[in-house]
């Protein structure tokens, strides 16, 4: 029950509030922020570009995404495993690090321009339109082929099998897999719609006009809370369209095609296509993936601009380092007793609790920012405002529903009876759950853990809004140099930020490799 | 010629033999049961006929043709020509039970009107003409099964295999589907291979069982 105080305190109380003090305008009732607002023609022309944005993005992240989760899951592909991982990278870090590579190669003092005199035309399409729909889509492409190849292996090899005896592999994949494995393609597509249309750093590095930025602008150069959430009111209704939509998703299918079976899926042989796909695939990824990365090492790798980083932002990364740390440990207990919760359905209107979870997740971190700013922003909560336990307290709100889900993934795999066994044998709560469930899903509070990491470690809009000043994080303080700093400080700054992520994360897989390895 | 043929067939898993030197034969209309404990290698054999296995050393010939040998599989499983009906029946839950029977005859390429014809015959066999827009998940246990045998016949297969299909129903369910397998192959002829680990089963449904034991075929 604690554990949906918490949420409700965290994630809905600054919600209602940011709703009713944007209809509380000097001392009276009035829908004076809304009216100016939403009778603004700007307000229209910014959802308009969030969500070509977001439709683009969505559509570029779905095709490559949807294939290569194929190819990695399905086929006899070489490296299969290898490629996943290169692909899933830059879900590790924000997505301006890919932007400020891209600038680095496209831009008009980039690599390209001193070969080729294009920087002019090449920097425009950066920075317009499908500039920001090649960044926004490497990275939330991982989204996709994560779920696809979760959704893929998941599956009964014998509903394959039963169509393998009667037809080609190009007519069971069009007819039985992808149809069997359309819900997880679809609540890929929504979330990374969603994440697109409330995403803020790559856009407002790219000064692409879309909402989330214009909304921060809003909150944080005019202070005006009222107007801010005005302008928020679109795309919360888009996550709540985007959430309704996800539910009917899941749970509006009247079939099940998963199990819980060891036998492994036939692998598609790729035959003489193998090297020419291996080939595109390599190709691919070195354009989304290597390419970025190439740009932000050779302009930063510098020993000047790299002691230049770690002197100017050397605290805020320990600080993101250790707030991350600390978020991620407390979502991973949250987590764990949300999902309890949804598991057991131990209390009446167990599913709010998940959709308000969701919900937080899925709602761009400026709009949430700004309503914790609302709740917490007077002088008598100031001895929390004004500490990192502000920002923390954001984190939580936004990435509950990513721990949850993930502690509820191992929770799935348990049977029932083995709580029940335990109530049996007369042990209470206490000792069920941290006797035996705490031990049984180890794995899934580590994975909570890491993944709540790297998230809350990548976070720029809730540490640019709800970071006291002086206490910034690595992305801020990032955001922040943009302004006025050296390009090789910024892609300094971002190498910095990419190590910050996989460090941590390499010492953990190491760890748990060597834990798992019987002496 | 026989229908189905073992030469000498050799699957190991992980260094274990699960099947070793395996030979047998099964002639055209015959109905032959596959008997064996758990881990004898059943499953394995009617997987190797299938086609989703290649058996390491031996050869498997469908028809007369060799369709896989020593580690490589020659013909695929949808050039085998062969019904299969699986323990836990894998019926697409996305579609009908009519375009769970179309799919297999959209995949020979024959007409809307043939299929609707072929689907409709197969259907009232095993009387389940009425469900035919129905889905799987709306069906009881033993509609399903009878679903998942009008599946693997619909495409007139050279045999039909099955897989312990009856293993999760209770004993009165078990024995009218096994009478009603018995009809249809009365009535149809087609060759049957059926995988089990219940003596009834065997006794009531083979007229020629092959035992498994040790990863052999020690008694035909």
């Amino acid at each position: 029950m604690a554990a949906v105080v918490v949420l409700a305190i965290v994630g809905l109380l600054p919600l209602c509030l940011m709703v009713g003090s944007s209809l509380w305008v000097d001392g009276s009732l009035s829908s004076r922020n809304y009216v100016e607002v939403l009778g603004n023609a700007r307000t229209w022309i910014l959802f308009r570009n969030s969500l070509v944005l977001a439709t683009l993005t969505t559509a570029v992240a779905g095709l490559a995404g949807v294939s290569l989760g194929i190819l990695v899951a399905r086929t006899d592909l070489p490296f299969s495993s290898s490629i996943a991982v290169v692909f899933s990278l830059p879900l590790l870090f924000p997505p301006y690090i890919l932007a400020v590579g891209w600038f680095e190669i496209l831009g008009r003092g980039g690599i390209l321009a001193r070969w080729i005199p294009i920087g002019e035309t090449t920097s425009r399409w950066l920075f317009g339109l499908p500039g920001a729909v090649l960044v926004l889509g490497s990275a939330f492409l991982p989204i996709v082929l994560l779920l696809t190849i979760t959704y893929l292996r998941g599956m009964n090899p014998s509903l394959e099998q039963a169509a393998r005896l009667s037809a080609g592999w190009p007519a069971v994949l069009r007819r039985i897999t992808i149809p069997l494995i359309t819900p997880g393609i679809l609540l890929s597509l929504v979330l990374v719609f969603l994440l697109s249309m409330g995403e803020f750093g790559a856009p407002a590095f790219l000064r692409i006009d879309v909402f989330p930025v214009a909304s921060f602008t809003q909150s944080s150069a005019f202070y005006n809370f009222g107007a801010a959430t005005a302008a928020a009111m679109p795309l919360i209704a888009v996550v709540l369209a985007g959430l309704l939509m996800i539910q009917r998703i899941l749970h509006g299918r009247a079939y099940s095609f998963r199990w819980g079976g060891q036998s492994t899926l036939e692998r598609i042989p790729l035959g003489r296509k193998k090297p020419i796909v291996l080939l595109a695939v390599v190709v691919l990824a070195a354009i989304l993936v290597g390419v970025p990365l190439a740009g932000v090492l050779w302009r930063g790798s510098s020993v000047a601009a790299l002691s230049d980083a770690l002197q100017r932002a050397g605290e805020s990364a320990i600080r993101s380092f250790v707030y991350a740390g600390l978020s991620a440990t407390f979502l991973s207990v949250l987590g764990f007793f949300v999902a309890y919760l949804v598991y057991r359905r131990s209390v009446a209107g167990w599913w709010s609790v998940d959709a308000l979870a969701l919900f937080l997740f899925t709602l761009p971190g400026t709009v949430l920012g700004i309503g914790l700013i609302a709740l917490w922003n007077h002088p008598s909560t100031n001895w929390i405002y004004a500490t990192p336990a502000m920002l923390m307290i954001g984190f939580v709100a936004q990435y509950a529903a990513l721990s949850s889900r993930i502690v509820l993934a191992g929770f799935s795999q348990m049977s029932p009876s083995l709580e029940e066994a335990a109530e049996v044998a007369g042990a209470g709560w206490f000792r069920r759950v941290f006797g035996i469930l705490t031990p049984l899903v180890r794995p899934a509070l580590l994975a909570s853990w890491a993944v709540t990491f790297v998230f809350c470690l990548r976070d720029v809009a809730l540490p640019l809004l709800l970071a006291s000043p002086g206490r910034d994080t690595l992305t801020a303080r990032t955001m922040t140099l943009m302004a006025n700093g050296s390009s090789e400080l910024i892609a300094a700054l971002c190498l910095l930020a990419v190590l910050l992520a996989l460090l941590p994360l390499g010492a953990i897989g190491i760890a748990w490799r060597l834990w798992r390895t019987p002496a | 010629m026989s229908a189905i043929e073992l030469q000498k067939v050799w699957k190991t898993y992980g260094g274990r033999s699960v099947v070793s030197h395996l030979s047998f034969r099964i002639e055209k209309g015959e109905r032959v049961t596959i008997h064996g404990p758990s881990g004898s290698g059943k499953t394995t054999v009617l997987r190797m006929l299938a086609g989703f296995l290649a058996p390491d050393e031996g050869v498997v010939l469908i028809g007369g043709q060799e369709v896989a040998a020593n580690g490589k599989i020659h013909v695929g499983p949808e050039h085998r020509n062969l019904g299969m009906v699986f323990q836990d029946l894998a019926l697409w839950p996305h579609l009908t039970v009519y375009q769970n029977l179309e799919f297999a005859l959209k995949a020979q390429g024959l007409t809307a009107d043939v299929r609707r014809q072929r689907i409709g015959e197969v259907l009232a066999r095993v009387r389940l003409d009425e469900f035919s827009g129905t889905y799987p998940a709306r069906l009881s246990g033993g509609q399903q099964q009878r679903v998942a045998i009008a599946r693997a016949l619909v495409a007139q297969p050279l045999a039909l295999l099955m897989d312990e299909p009856l293993s999760n129903l209770d004993d009165d369910l078990k024995d009218e589907l096994c009478t009603h397998l018995l009809d249809l192959h009365a009535q149809l002829g087609f060759t049957l291979v059926y995988v089990t680990h219940s003596k009834e089963e065997m006794r009531k449904i083979g007229n020629r069982a092959i035992l498994l034991k040790d990863a052999k075929g020690v008694s035909v």
